[in-house]
């Protein structure tokens, strides 16, 4: 299967944060979650995708392009949503086409009318008095105004309301029902992820936990929960963010070493909202006790 | 080039909002050129700045990460926008200033023997070579002054933008003074704007196409290097 | 065809869909040889991952209750298909078992079991 877009080994860092040996690759024909907490990487990541950022080192391939040398290529098949809008908010809807469209070779003006109809958005208001939902919703129909084959969002979905997020999954279904396309979607809120991404790349201080299809990592973990005492020694070093409280533990668990557990303990399903979380407690504990074991 | 084009023209859209406060205040400049003084016209040499303004919103910038453009385009046709609206105002003002001296409406506003008319009856005798040379060495240096603190601006950063102003205006003054004292103490020749006051029109005119492309020239170097400065740079 | 995902449901969502695709096979709501949508159809529709759809597509082929035409899409199997049959023989042998035990639970003589069958078959 080809890859749209393939990240190797890519190193960047900054004063007190950095990205280390992130690689992950999204094939064509599919949507992909990149989640993480805030201040995780994933902005730098779709920076450098963007080479709005500068690598340390590391590849970066875009429909098997470089993201250096071929970026104004790229760039012409490439669609991107921010979380605020790009475009200069006192222009209208019009004049931004206006703007935007000689830099494009495959513009198509109708289907940007006609986006911006289904989107009914004012086409004579300044953008930078639309809603959040429909600034995300003007970005949209740029990137596929211009027949864009990959689209980056970067967290577009923190602050939109409920009604917003679900219109965006509606777009974006749409949007991959073409094969030849893919999409990259950087949130923390996981609930737009679990249902419609097909891969899942988690991405914690600054270097890739996981990257894979998301059934592989939501079968990978379970949740445990029970009295610590029943927890066997060698299932409590498999523990992942475990947590002791007055009337038990919690903690995740790889599902492969379920055999570990006794019965007394209860397993259930991890959503990608735990594993972020327990990922985060596991790595504050290690922080706490200063050990150095993963 | 056709992408530096189509920057120049992306640039005016963003700013096309402040056009038709741009045309009002020509509009006060031209008035005051044609009804008062010619030399009023050239009082348009501030509202150029009403069209560039707008362009220094550090929040837009994102937009180039995402357009099919070369980071070093933007620098260039930037400056260059810059360059157009200098020019095309300086064209308006001298276009004022001429018709100024050939209609003297002022004439019908004031009366003939006030103060001002008096003080400024010189001024519609100026021969059109004069105005036009005027408007292209007061446009040129404006004009140079405005392309250098872009160049610093984007080099250095907005946020810096009144330090930048600070020690530039140090440095020129510095300069100036340094001239003139050299000047006075005959080390430098003394320059001397009174030459030849009749200004030919044919001379005039090549001198005044000579500064205009001085400052174009001056637009493509301060592009290069902030080019250079920012390619560098992340966005 | 109309397939129900439940987010709050145990099932997994390819299971759900599998399970609502086989009942209407069974039943006959979506006829034989009837092409089913595609999967990017599907995904789309229900705003679900690709992989999901694929996922429940190939459950659905491997067990034999449709089948995967390249370049076509997938179809219903013929009802007289082999496997058909056979799946239809072990579904009707899994209601049968669960009912048995039901009924033995609830303290029930086979007898009366048998009765109860008797009553299903005349309706």
């Amino acid at each position: 299967m080809e890859n749209i877009l393939e990240i190797k080994g890519l190193c960047k860092k900054y004063d007190g944060f950095a990205l280390r040996d992130v690689s992950f690759s999204l094939p064509r024909g599919y949507i992909m979650g990149f989640v993480g907490q805030n201040g995780s990487g994933k902005t730098t990541t779709i920076r450098s995708i963007l080479n709005m950022a500068q690598k340390d080192s590391g590849k970066i391939t875009v429909f098997g392009l470089d993201s250096v040398t071929d970026t104004i290529t790229i760039k012409e098949r490439l669609g991107v949503v921010f979380d605020s809008l790009y475009l200069a908010e006192h222009l209208n809807v019009k004049q931004i086409e206006r703007q935007l469209k000689p830099f494009y070779k495959d513009w198509d003006s109708a289907e940007f009318a006609r986006r911006i109809k289904e989107f009914d958005l004012p086409d004579n208001r300044p953008a930078g008095d639309f809603s959040k939902g429909m600034k995300m919703k003007l970005m949209i129909a740029v990137a596929l105004s211009h027949k864009a084959e990959l689209i980056i969002l970067d967290e577009p979905t923190s602050g939109l309301d409920p009604v917003a997020r679900d219109e965006l999954l509606d777009i974006l279904a749409e949007y991959i029902e073409d094969e030849n396309r893919g999409v990259l979607f950087s949130t923390h809120i996981t609930a737009d992820v679990e249902r419609i991404a097909d891969y899942v790349t988690i991405l914690h201080a600054g270097k890739v936990w996981f990257t894979g299809t998301k059934d592989a990592l939501t079968e990978r973990y379970v949740i445990i929960k029970g009295d610590a005492a029943e927890l066997p020694q060698s299932a409590r070093e498999k523990c992942i963010g475990f947590h002791n409280y007055r009337n038990g533990f919690e903690a995740m668990f790889p599902a492969e070493d379920a055999a570990l557990l006794p019965d007394v303990i209860d397993t259930e399903k991890a959503s990608i909202d735990e594993i972020l979380v327990y990922i985060a407690k596991e790595d504050k504990h290690e922080r706490d006790t200063a050990s150095d074991t993963v | 080039m056709k992408e530096i084009l189509h920057l120049i023209r992306f640039d005016y859209l963003t700013v096309c909002g402040s056009v038709p406060v741009y045309l009002v205040c020509m509009a006060g400049a031209a008035a005051a050129g044609l009804f008062l003084t010619p030399i009023f016209a050239v009082y348009a040499v501030f509202i150029m700045f009403v069209l560039t303004v707008p362009l220094q919103k550090k929040t837009e910038q994102k937009v180039y990460g995402v357009l099919p453009v070369s980071r070093k385009n933007i620098a260039r046709a930037r400056l260059l926008y810059f360059w157009a609206v200098m020019f095309v105002t300086e064209l308006i003002t001298v276009a004022v200033g001429l018709l100024s001296v050939r209609l003297k409406l002022s004439r019908f506003v004031l009366p003939q023997d006030s103060q001002f008319v008096q003080m400024n009856a010189e001024s519609f005798d100026m021969p059109a070579g004069e105005i036009i040379l005027i408007g292209a060495v007061v446009f040129a240096a404006v004009g140079a002054f405005m392309l250098y603190m872009e160049m610093m601006g984007e080099i250095f950063g907005r946020e810096n933008e009144m330090k930048i102003l600070v020690i530039s205006l140090g440095v020129l003054i510095a300069l100036v003074f340094g001239f003139f004292a050299l000047s006075a103490n005959d080390i430098l020749p003394m320059l001397s704007f009174e030459g030849d006051s009749t200004y030919p029109l044919v001379p005039s005119l090549i001198k005044s196409v000579i500064w205009n492309l001085a400052v174009f020239v001056l637009a493509c170097i301060f592009g290069e290097i902030t080019a250079r400065v920012q390619s560098r740079r992340e966005l | 065809m109309k397939i129900v995902i439940k987010n709050k449901s145990e099932l997994p969502i390819y299971e759900q869909i599998e399970q609502q695709i086989k009942a209407q096979i069974l039943d006959g709501t979506i006829a034989e040889n009837a092409q089913l949508p595609s999967i990017r159809q599907l995904a789309r529709d229900l705003k679900i991952s690709i992989i999901t759809t694929t996922r429940a597509y190939n459950d659905l082929a491997d067990e034999g209750f449709v089948i995967s035409v390249a370049g076509k899409g997938y179809f219903v199997s013929p009802r007289g298909d082999e496997l058909m049959r056979e799946r239809m023989l072990f579904e009707m042998e899994d209601g049968l078992q669960k009912a048995v035990t039901n009924g033995r639970n609830a303290g029930l003589t086979n007898d009366e079991i048998r009765a109860a069958l008797e009553q299903f078959l005349e309706e």
